[in-house]
C-alpha cells in the first residue's frame, strides 16, 4: 500500500493540466516537456507494482458471485416450514427439481414434470410431511395434472365454538393425511376449469396447548362436529377460475375470479356428508397509475349438508388470520356460511416495498339469510409487503381488531 | 480499495496544489514550477508503452454494490487530473478524441469501431456461454474463424436489447471510448453447430432459441458483439489505480472521461454504467503490449432494462436511497416520483424511455458511482460539448442502422434521443461561462483573441450578453500574474492582445499573457465566474496553451441529493 501511495501521490502532483515543481525539477531544460514528466512517473510506478488484493469482505462477496447456487443445492433448499399461523417458529428442508429429465427449465415444456418434497417442524410440535409432482403441458396441450400427499400434525389448533359469539377458546389437535389428485385445463390464457380428487383421512383430538383447555373439557360431539371422531373423507372439486390480473405474484391491475365446488362424502358413512363452494374475488383498481391502487376482496365459504348431516368443525368455513378477516386469530369464527371482504389502500412507498391501509369486514352464520349488516367482524390495519421488480417476496400485516393487535408475516400473495 | 491514510495524503497534496496555482499572483516566486511546458498542450497520453503481462482481476458485482451504495468517502474528490492545459481529455489507452475535435461524417459514426462487416455467413460454430451478465448469449466462431458474442432479444420486447445496445455503441464510440465491434445480424438456427468444447448443449441451445421470435425469412435477429481483441485481464474500477499497471497513474475518479461518462450517459440513459460492463484487455499494438479500457454491454441503455423493458425508476432512482423510502412510506402515497407520472410508448422496441420527465441533472445509476459523484460543472461541460456534435440527422441514421422493423418506433426513438441530446446540452452548457472555441487571429491593428459563446451557438440563449476581458502578464516560471489592462466590455466575443505586455520569457523563451474572461449575462449568473485564457508566445508566433474554467470547477452536486 505504501509503494502504491507514493505512486499515486507523484501521479496527482504530475498532471497534464498543472505544472509540477517534481517534474520541473527533474527536467528544468527548455526541451524537456509534460510528456517526459508523465513517463518518469510511468517509470517510478513500474518499479513499485503490486498485484491487485481484494478485501476480506470483497474476497467473500466474490465468492458469493460465482456460486449460482447460492440458497439451495442441487435443489435441496431450507424452508419456512408453511405452517399457518400460531404453530410457532418453523423450519425444514425442502427439494424442489423442475421439469426433470430436462436440460433446461422451460415452462411450455411438453410433459414436463416438476417435483416438490418438504418437511417441516415448528417448536410448538407442529409438524408437515409433503409431496407433489406436475405434469405440465399434457401432450403439449394447456393441460396440467398434479398429485399431492400431506401429512399434517397439528397439535394445538385453535377452537372458539360455532357461530358469530362463539367465545369459549380451547385447544384441538389435528392429524391429517390428503392425498389429492387435480386436472387443469386452461382453453384460453385466462381462464382455468379444473377438478381434483382428494381422500382425506383427518383425526381430532386433545390439544396440547396449556393456556386454554382441551376442546373435549368445554365442547362435545354435538357442539363441536367430529369430535368423536371422523371418517375417511372423498372430496371431488369442480374448479373454474378467470385470472386477468398483470401478474399473479404481484398485481397491480386486474381481477381475479374463482368458484370452487366440493362434495364431502365419508367413506361408510353419510352423517359427515356435506357439500361446500368457495368464492373468491379480487379486484385491483390504479388510482391514476399502478404505483397507487385500491384492492377489493370478496370472499365466501357456504356449505349445506342434507338430512341430520353435520359438517365437521375442521371444514366449517372460518374467519380470521392472514386472508380473511385480519385482527383476529386463524379460525377465530366458524359457522356453516362465511362471507369476508376487503379494501386496501396500496401505495408504492419504494420499488421493493409497498405499504397497505386496510379494513377487513368478515361474518359467520348457520345459513345465509342470517346475514346481518351490522353484525360484521371488522379491522383494520396497515401492511408492508416485500416484491422484487414481478415477483412477490412476503408481507407483514399489522392488525387491529376488537380483540386486539394482531401481527402477520406471510410468504404468499393473495388468499 | 485506498486507505484512509492514503486518502488524507492525497487530499492534502491537492489542497497543497490547488493553493499554489490559487496564489499564483500573490506569491513570491518559486523556482522550477512551470505551469506550461514546451509540449503543452499535450493531446497524446502515452499510457500505451509496454508492460508485463498482468493477472485478471475480476470483480465482485456484489461488493460494487454494497461498497458505492453503503460506504460513502472513500473515492478521491478534486478536479480532473488527467486534463491537457486547454482542459481537453489527450488521447490514450482510455479514450480517442473523435467527434469532440472533428467534424464526424454520418457514414464514419455509422461505421463506428467496426473493421468487418459482421459474422461471416456459413455455418457458426458454438463455443461456449460466458457466466457474466443477465442476458441470454453464447459465443460462437463465425466461418472466418472470428469470435463474436450472440445476444439475444428478450422475447416479450423483441427487437429492444440489440438496437439500444447497437445504438450505445456507436455514439460511444464516436464520443470517444473504446467500444465492442455489434452488429445486427440475423441467424438461422440450422447454421449453428456446438463445438466439442463447448461446454454447452444442443439442448440448450435449441432452449435459448425456441421462444424466439422469427424474422420473415425464419432467421432470428441477434445482437453479434466481436469478441475484443488481446487477453481480457479484468474490468476496470472507478476509483483508484490498477497496482499491476504501470501506465495508470491518474485515479479512475479523477479522470474527466470517466467523470464525464455520467453526462453520455444520462443522455442514453445507461443506467448500468458501472465497473462490471467495463473490459480491461491486454492488448498488442505495433508491437507494445498494454492494457486497453473498452466499455461493454449496453443491454440496459435508453428503453432496455436488459432482460425486459427498463424499470420506470431505472435512470431516476438509486436502488436503495433511505429518504425517499421514508418518505414513500410516511406520506402514504400522496407523494409521488416524478418518475411515476412518466408517460412511456406502447411499442415494445423502445421498451420504457422518454424525454418529458428526464432531468439530467438528477438523473442516477443503479446505485452510487464514484466518478459520477466527483464530476464537477468543467466535466459536464466538457461531456456536453460533445453531445451538442451529434446532429439530429446523425442521430436519425444511428437509430435507422439499429433496423427497429417498426418505423414509428424508430421514429420515437429518434425523437427522444433528440430531445434528451437537447436537455443534456442545455442544462451543462449553462452550468458554467460557455465560452469556447478560443482562436488568434491577425486583426487590422494587430492579433486578436476570438472566441465564441457555446450557449449562443447552440440556441440555448438568445444574444445579449456582454463580455468583460482584463489581460495580465504572465511570468510562467513563478505564476505569477500582473494585470496590464482595465477591464474592456464587449458585446462581440473578441479582444484585442495587448502583444506589448507579454509576461518574462521562461526557459524555453516562451513568454505568455492572459485574458480573464467574464460573460455578463442577468440569466445567468455564474457565467461571472471567469474563463482565463493563457496565450503563448514563441517567436512571434502567438498559440493559445491554457484554458481554465476552473473558478466554476465546484462538483455539480451529488446525485443523491436530489
Amino acid at each position: 500500500m505504501t509503494r502504491t501511495l507514493v505512486t499515486n501521490v507523484a501521479a496527482l502532483i504530475i498532471t497534464l493540466s498543472i505544472g509540477s515543481a517534481n517534474a520541473s525539477a527533474q527536467s528544468p531544460d527548455d526541451t524537456a516537456g509534460r510528456a517526459t514528466a508523465l513517463s518518469a512517473a510511468r517509470d517510478q510506478k513500474s518499479e513499485q507494482l503490486t498485484p491487485p488484493e481484494r478485501s476480506m469482505t470483497e474476497r467473500v462477496l466474490y465468492w458469493y458471485d460465482n456460486h449460482d447456487s447460492r440458497l439451495s443445492w442441487r435443489g435441496l433448499h431450507v424452508n419456512m416450514g408453511n405452517f399457518s399461523g400460531g404453530a410457532g417458529f418453523a423450519g425444514g428442508i425442502g427439494l424442489t427439481q423442475r421439469a426433470i429429465g430436462q436440460p433446461v427449465v422451460d415452462p411450455y415444456q411438453p410433459n414436463r414434470i416438476d417435483l416438490d418434497l418438504s418437511a417441516g417442524r415448528s417448536i410448538l410440535g407442529y409438524q408437515r410431511l409433503a409431496a407433489r409432482v406436475d405434469v405440465l403441458n399434457i401432450a403439449d396441450a394447456p393441460i396440467n395434472f398434479a398429485m399431492s400427499w400431506r401429512d399434517d400434525q397439528m397439535p394445538q389448533e385453535d377452537f372458539y365454538g360455532i357461530g358469530p359469539d362463539a367465545d369459549h377458546r380451547v385447544s384441538y389437535r389435528l392429524d391429517t393425511t390428503d392425498t389429492t389428485a387435480a386436472l387443469e385445463w386452461k382453453p384460453f390464457r385466462r381462464l382455468s376449469i379444473g377438478g381434483a380428487v382428494a381422500l382425506l383421512t383427518p383425526v381430532v383430538g386433545p390439544g396440547t396447548d396449556g393456556r386454554y383447555p382441551s376442546i373435549e373439557v368445554t365442547f362435545d360431539p354435538a357442539s363441536a362436529p367430529g369430535l368423536n371422531g371422523l371418517p375417511e373423507f372423498l372430496r371431488t372439486d369442480a374448479i373454474v377460475g378467470f385470472d386477468w390480473r398483470d401478474s399473479s405474484t404481484h398485481p397491480r391491475s386486474g381481477g381475479n375470479y374463482q368458484v370452487t365446488a366440493s362434495q364431502y362424502d365419508g367413506r361408510h358413512d353419510t352423517l359427515n356428508d356435506f357439500r361446500r363452494v368457495d368464492v373468491q374475488l379480487q379486484q385491483i383498481v390504479p388510482l391514476g397509475n399502478r404505483y397507487r391502487r385500491i384492492e377489493l376482496r370478496a370472499q365466501a365459504a357456504l356449505t349445506d349438508a342434507d338430512g341430520v348431516a353435520r359438517v365437521p368443525i375442521i371444514y366449517l368455513p372460518a374467519l380470521g388470520g392472514l386472508s380473511t378477516l385480519r385482527g383476529f386469530s386463524n379460525g377465530r369464527f366458524r359457522d356453516r356460511q362465511a362471507v369476508s371482504m376487503s379494501a386496501e389502500y396500496q401505495w408504492e412507498a419504494w420499488w421493493a416495498l409497498d405499504a397497505a391501509l386496510f379494513v377487513d369486514a368478515g361474518q359467520v352464520m348457520h345459513q345465509l339469510r342470517d346475514l346481518k349488516a351490522g353484525a360484521f367482524e371488522t379491522a383494520y390495519g396497515i401492511g408492508f409487503r416485500l416484491h422484487s421488480n414481478n415477483a412477490f417476496l412476503a408481507r407483514l400485516d399489522l392488525a387491529y381488531g376488537r380483540e386486539g393487535f394482531m401481527p402477520y408475516l406471510g410468504f404468499k400473495y393473495g388468499f | 480499495m485506498a486507505s484512509k491514510k492514503f486518502v488524507l495524503v492525497v487530499v492534502a497534496i491537492t489542497a497543497l496544489s490547488a493553493a499554489t496555482l490559487g496564489a499564483q499572483s500573490k506569491a513570491p516566486a518559486v523556482q522550477d514550477s512551470r505551469r506550461f511546458f514546451p509540449d503543452d498542450p499535450l493531446w497524446m497520453d502515452d499510457d500505451m508503452r509496454n508492460i508485463a503481462p498482468v493477472a485478471k482481476d475480476d470483480l465482485s458485482k456484489s461488493y460494487d454494490f454494497v461498497h458505492n451504495t453503503f460506504s460513502k468517502g472513500s473515492a478521491l474528490s478534486g478536479p480532473s487530473v488527467n486534463i491537457n492545459t486547454l482542459g481537453e481529455v489527450p488521447d490514450s489507452s482510455w479514450f480517442t478524441n473523435r467527434i469532440g475535435v472533428r467534424n464526424m461524417t454520418i457514414d464514419e459514426v455509422l461505421r463506428g469501431p467496426d473493421t468487418i462487416d459482421g459474422p461471416a455467413p456459413g455455418p457458426w460454430e458454438v463455443i461456449g456461454k460466458p457466466k457474466a451478465g443477465i442476458t441470454p448469449k453464447f459465443a460462437i466462431r463465425d466461418a472466418n474463424g472470428i469470435v463474436f458474442l450472440i445476444k439475444l432479444d428478450p422475447a416479450s420486447v423483441p427487437e429492444l436489447a440489440s438496437s439500444v445496445e447497437l445504438i450505445a455503441t456507436k455514439i460511444f464510440h464516436a464520443i470517444g471510448y473504446t467500444v465492442p465491434e455489434d452488429f445486427i445480424a440475423s441467424m438461422a438456427p440450422r447454421q449453428l453447430r456446438v463445438g466439442k468444447d463447448a461446454r454447452f448443449k444442443s439442448e440448450d441451445l435449441e432452449h435459448l432459441l425456441k421462444y424466439q421470435q422469427r424474422q420473415a425469412d425464419g432467421t432470428i435477429r441477434v445482437l453479434a458483439s466481436r469478441w475484443v481483441p488481446g487477453k481480457v485481464v479484468g474490468s476496470f474500477r472507478f476509483t483508484g489505480t490498477r497496482p499491476d499497471d504501470p501506465n495508470d497513474i491518474y485515479p479512475h475518479e479523477l479522470r474527466r472521461e470517466l467523470r464525464g461518462l455520467r453526462v453520455f450517459s444520462a443522455w442514453l440513459n445507461h443506467d448500468d454504467a458501472r465497473s462490471i460492463n467495463s473490459i480491461d484487455s491486454y492488448v498488442e499494438v505495433d508491437g507494445r503490449r498494454f492494457i486497453r479500457h473498452y466499455l461493454q454491454d449496453f443491454g440496459s441503455t435508453l428503453g432496455s432494462g436488459s432482460t425486459s423493458a427498463q424499470q420506470p425508476r431505472g435512470g431516476h432512482e438509486y436502488l436503495i436511497e433511505g429518504d425517499k423510502i421514508r418518505k414513500g412510506l410516511l406520506t402514504f402515497g400522496l407523494w409521488q416520483r416524478d418518475w411515476m407520472k412518466a408517460k412511456y410508448s406502447d411499442l415494445p422496441s423502445l421498451g420504457n424511455i422518454e424525454s418529458q420527465v428526464f432531468d439530467p441533472a438528477t438523473w442516477k445509476t443503479e446505485y452510487p458511482h464514484p466518478a459520477f459523484e466527483a464530476m464537477d460543472a468543467e466535466d459536464a461541460f466538457w461531456a456536453a460539448r460533445i453531445v451538442a456534435q451529434f446532429s439530429d440527422a446523425m442521430i436519425r441514421s444511428i437509430v435507422a442502422a439499429s433496423k427497429l422493423s417498426n418505423a414509428e418506433a424508430a421514429e420515437q426513438l429518434t425523437k427522444v434521443i433528440i430531445e434528451r441530446r437537447d436537455k443534456v446540452v442545455k442544462h451543462w452548457i449553462t452550468g458554467i461561462n460557455p465560452l469556447d472555441q478560443f482562436e488568434v487571429r491577425r486583426g487590422l491593428r494587430g492579433p486578436i483573441l476570438l472566441f465564441d459563446n457555446a450557449a449562443l451557438r447552440l440556441g440555448i440563449t438568445a444574444a445579449g450578453e456582454t463580455y468583460q476581458t482584463t489581460w495580465s502578464s504572465f511570468d510562467n516560471m513563478t505564476g505569477v500574474e500582473r494585470p496590464v489592462s482595465d477591464v474592456e466590455e464587449y458585446s462581440e466575443p473578441v479582444s484585442w492582445i495587448p502583444t506589448t505586455e507579454f509576461g518574462p520569457a521562461d526557459p524555453s523563451g516562451a513568454r505568455y499573457i492572459v485574458a480573464t474572461i467574464r460573460t455578463m449575462n442577468a440569466a445567468f449568473p455564474q457565467w461571472k465566474t471567469p474563463v482565463k485564457v493563457t496565450l503563448r508566445d514563441r517567436g512571434g508566433v502567438i498559440d493559445i496553451v491554457g484554458i481554465d474554467r476552473s473558478g466554476a470547477g465546484a462538483r455539480v452536486g451529488s446525485t443523491t441529493n436530489n
